[in-house]
């Protein structure tokens, strides 16, 4: 990097105009403070957009306090990465930033490296076993999560808590099961992090063993040598095609789509098919891959409590089934090709492997690939378990505890909840059932509706606002895996972010080859998803893979943050329309209505 | 056993090296390999020897270079110069001896049935069993068959340029006759043309493929006198990565009028437009790619020339192909030692990715 390149300092970010005050949102370890001033200004901090791109309502805050110590933890304390430790995190206007640490004295280099490659063999030796393991523990904290009860306090307890000894009250119950609920995602995202770091770690080495020998290969095509052809997070989107083709196999599907032409309900077109035997056996079908693939949201991950799930509103897969009726109707082969991708895999990792220098070469090679082959999968597939399936749940029982603090007074609607911190939470629930118990009134009900209404306004502002991509320091080496291959920081990157911008060129990562000319639609949330209109180009702060129905419609993508290996871009790929990656700037340079050409294997983005 | 006179391309492979010169047993591979080679014949190194010692013009040159050329002391280019104008003079004054040049007649005859045409056009191109670029000549758009003949003559002249007599002294090669073979080839009457190297030179890519084009005759991007258009192909997935339009201001065209290759100025439209399409691109990338495999997998250096004559279905030809030197030549890169899977995976980590 040039000297020249500055980044803007985090303590000179200015509060946007009528937001004053944000930071009582968040907890005090989350902003950044004059006494840690020196510290903080000294490191590089980037916004992560990639996994919240939207400025974060208190209660969803959980995720990233969840996530940065679930994962930062398995570096730095589990398998000792050598030479990172984890992510530090901080919230400006809303914004998660987020920071890599790094170890830089030798000895301890040395120290952790042994116990690093003891503990990572025993971890690809043993690699199929512990992913067994994983799964089952990931669906047992999900089922576990079903069964936490959330119950209105009761004028007087049951009988059976006198009768059958159990002496502990409603009241107990609540705040046990909130408890209950949190260290649930907690422990969701300790497990999420478990299989995680290590399948990124043999991801990086094959990538770096590759650049080695071809200086110019591209990420894109090193993750078309180790993608798994059948990955989990696609399956929603396949059952939706498996839909379609049912419905004009037993020849309802001209009436599921006249009926939701004329927007009737799914759940009442659900009713009217279930008159006959052909709709009855459609709607079985229906019921039964709602659970779980019917779990996944409209959002990244399902990072956000407003991301809804398709079993919550079941117009988002009906949309994506109807279709998908149309193009099959049409002849069109809808699903995914899996033997051409398979043959295609294996063509472009025989040509490379040929190209080789030697024998030794070949060697490692396949050994590098053989590993990031047998972990890559779970890269692919875990967001389907540990976020959209998990949190849709989640998500839902935070808003039945909503229901209790809207009936006590303390909110005007169920949604208000997400606006308070899950500490300040916990203490509006003591404070509710202290009401309950003792019989005086509450006095949240005199503060908290006015505290969250002005939540709700500072963050629809901050919604407007466009945070800048990179602020701190900029180190001489990121060390730290995932920071290299999810949020894929380079030089350039940095370079664009720090303000060396080209006139009417966005540069990023080229996520999905191929070039295309078109009108953009800048969509910065996910329920404005709707608004895209066919043949346009998406620019989003970052794609996602439960938008899957809507990429048949658009033409590209371009994204704000994210590496070719971020979830998002193998879906761009999957739909075979061209992404470009990363920009930083896309979504506040990009106006909706602008004519861009965007070129997928180059990352550039161009204003006409 | 006496050797042929006249060999046809397809009778040849590289194994004729020392018979017909690099250049024939080259183009000789490609034709028998398969790969579109335009059509012709050879003349062995039998071919220039007979003819230095049925005229006498061998012993003619001896003679002038023990007088005029003692390789003794060290020269200078003037001298060179000198030696070169009276030698190649001599040796162009001389006719071809009379069953050399019925010899050679009938090949040009039946080149021209093969083709189909009268006085089909050929180049006359020089192949010492040595490579020694530039260093001799090649003549375009030769026309019938006493050109032809005059021009084999000429190109066994023109192993006494001053480059190359300057060049063998200084080796210790000696300055005296030189045998070489001659390829006449159906000349390509080139819309477009151009190198093609089959990896990266600058970065030794080898899944990569780069084409440099302009567009009529390739001299323009081999001699470098114009900026072409480039081309960068991932070898592998196919895809064009990087096109970037040469400013093409000239080019060398033909005109059958005046019988002259003209370096002309391009039309400014033209300039403006890339002279290949995506699928002449696909076509290269194609025979690039199979061209690579059949010359033992190793990187290849390739002239080839889209011929409007021809149909599109075959109009694109390989005129040369030789093994890649200029990245081959280059201080290799350090490249990491090979190593365990996980030694890798954990040195990667340590490394990690360098900002500055």
């Amino acid at each position: 990097m040039p000297e020249e390149v500055k980044l803007p300092s985090p303590f000179d970010v200015e509060t946007p105009k009528g937001c004053e005050g944000w930071q009582d949102m968040y907890p005090s370890y989350y902003l950044f403070s004059e006494e840690r001033r020196e510290f903080e200004e000294g490191k590089i901090w980037f916004v992560d957009t990639l996994h919240h791109p939207e400025p974060m309502a208190p209660f969803d805050l959980i995720l990233p306090e969840c996530w940065q110590i679930a994962l930062s933890q398995y570096t730095t304390r589990f398998f000792p990465v050598p030479s990172a430790l984890g992510i530090d995190h901080r919230v400006i206007n809303g914004y998660v930033y987020i920071s890599p640490n790094s170890v830089t004295d030798p000895e301890t280099i040395e120290r952790r490296k042994a116990l690093y490659e003891e503990r990572v063999r025993y971890y690809y030796d043993n690699f199929e076993t512990l992913y067994h393991f994983w799964k089952k523990k990931v669906i047992a904290n999900i089922e576990e999560l079903k069964k936490i009860q959330i119950k209105p306090l009761p004028e007087f307890e049951d009988d059976s808590v006198i009768k059958d000894a159990v002496g502990i009250s409603s009241g107990y119950r609540l705040i046990e099961n909130y408890d209950r609920l949190i260290e649930n995602m907690y422990k969701d995202w300790q497990l999420h992090s478990e299989m995680g770091i290590n399948g990124y770690g043999a991801y990086l080495a094959f990538t770096s063993f590759c650049q080695s020998v071809f200086p110019e290969i591209k990420d894109i095509t090193v993750g078309k040598m180790v993608s798994g052809i059948r990955v989990d997070v696609l399956v929603p989107d396949e059952k939706l095609k498996g839909l379609a083709k049912l419905a004009l196999k037993l020849k309802v599907d001209r009436k599921i789509e006249e009926l939701f032409e004329q927007g009737i309900a799914p759940e009442q077109i659900m009713v009217e098919l279930g008159k006959d035997k052909a709709g009855n056996e459609w709607v079985e079908k229906l019921e039964e891959v709602r659970d779980p693939w019917f779990y996944f949201a409209l959002g990244m991950g399902n990072f956000y409590h407003k991301h809804v799930g398709w079993n919550d509103d079941l117009r988002i897969p009906f949309r994506g089934m109807v279709d998908y009726i149309k193009r099959a109707r049409q002849g069109e082969e809808i699903d995914r090709p899996f033997e051409k991708l398979g043959e295609e895999r294996d063509r472009i990792t025989e040509e490379y492997r040929n190209l080789l220098p030697s024998e030794e070469y070949k060697e490692t090679f396949d050994q590098l690939l053989k590993t990031t082959r047998t972990v890559y999968p779970f890269i692919e597939s875990h967001p389907f378990y540990c976020e959209h399936w998990h949190h849709v749940i989640f998500w839902n029982k935070i808003r039945e505890i909503g229901d209790l603090l809207v009936d006590a007074g303390f909110l005007e609607n169920r949604e208000q909840i997400f606006y308070l911190h899950r500490i300040e939470i916990r203490q509006a629930l003591y404070e509710l059932v202290i009401s309950w118990a003792v019989g005086s009134p509450a006095r949240a009900p005199s503060y908290l509706p006015d505290k969250v209404k002005r939540r709700e306004e500072i963050l629809e502002r901050l919604g407007e606002w466009n945070p800048p991509p990179a602020l701190g320091k900029i180190p001489e080496k990121i060390t730290e895996p995932f920071t290299i291959m999810l949020w894929g920081i380079t030089s350039e990157k940095l370079k664009a972010w720090a303000g060396v911008e080209e006139e009417r060129i966005l540069r990023g990562s080229g996520g999905s080859p191929g070039v295309v000319e078109g009108v953009a639609r800048v969509i910065r949330t996910a329920d404005k998803a709707d608004l895209i209109q066919e043949g346009e180009i998406l620019v989003c702060p970052i794609t996602a893979p439960a938008w899957g129905p809507i990429f048949p419609r658009i033409k590209g993508v371009v994204t704000d943050t994210g590496g070719v290996m971020a979830h998002a871009a193998i879906i761009a790929r999957e739909y075979g329309i061209p992404a470009v990656v990363g920009t930083g700037t896309g979504t506040s340079r990009i106006k909706s209505g602008d004519r861009i050409r965007i070129d997928g294997s180059e990352g550039v983005v161009e204003l006409l | 056993m006496e050797q042929k006179l006249i060999y046809w391309m397809r009778e040849l492979d590289k194994s004729a090296l020392n018979i017909v010169g690099k250049k024939c047993a080259n183009l000789g591979e490609m034709s028998n390999m398969g790969l579109p080679a335009p059509p012709g014949f050879a003349l062995s190194v039998v071919g220039y020897e007979r003819f230095m010692k049925e005229t006498g013009v061998g012993q003619e040159i001896h003679e002038y270079l023990q007088q005029n050329y003692s390789t003794e002391t060290r020269k200078k280019a003037s001298e060179a110069e000198a030696a070169s104008k009276a030698i190649r003079k001599m040796i162009e004054d001389k006719t071809m001896p009379e069953n050399m040049e019925t010899e050679i007649i009938d090949a040009y005859h039946t080149l021209c049935e093969e083709i189909g045409r009268d006085a089909v056009e050929v180049s006359v191109r020089s192949s010492g069993a040595v490579s020694m670029p530039g260093q001799f000549e090649t003549y375009l758009y030769v026309r019938g068959a006493g050109e032809v003949i005059t021009h084999v003559i000429r190109c066994w002249g023109s192993t006494f340029t001053p480059r190359a007599i300057m060049f063998r002294t200084e080796k210790g090669l000696g300055s005296g006759i030189w045998p070489i073979g001659v390829a006449v080839i159906k000349m390509v009457n080139a819309k477009a043309a151009g190198i093609m190297f089959t990896l990266n030179p600058v970065t030794g890519d080898r899944s990569k493929i780069t084409i440099e084009a302009n567009w009529g005759l390739g001299e323009s991007v081999v001699s470098g006198r114009v900026e072409p258009d480039r081309f960068k192909i991932n070898k592998i997935t196919l895809e064009i990565e990087e096109r970037r339009l040469g400013r093409k201001e000239e080019e060398y065209i033909y005109d059958s009028d005046k019988r002259i290759v003209e370096f002309k100025e391009v039309p400014v439209e033209r300039q403006k437009e890339f002279c290949l399409t995506d699928e002449e691109i696909g076509k290269l990338v194609n025979l690039g790619k199979q061209g690579e495999r059949l010359f033992g997998g190793e990187p290849q250096d390739m002239e080839w020339a889209i011929d409007k004559d021809l149909p599109t279905e075959e109009n694109i030809l390989l005129l040369q192909a030789r093994p890649e030197t200029i990245w081959a030549s280059k201080q290799k890169k350090e490249v990491p030692h090979a190593r365990s899977a996980l030694d890798y995976i954990t040195s990667t980590l340590v490394e990690g990715k360098k900002l500055k």
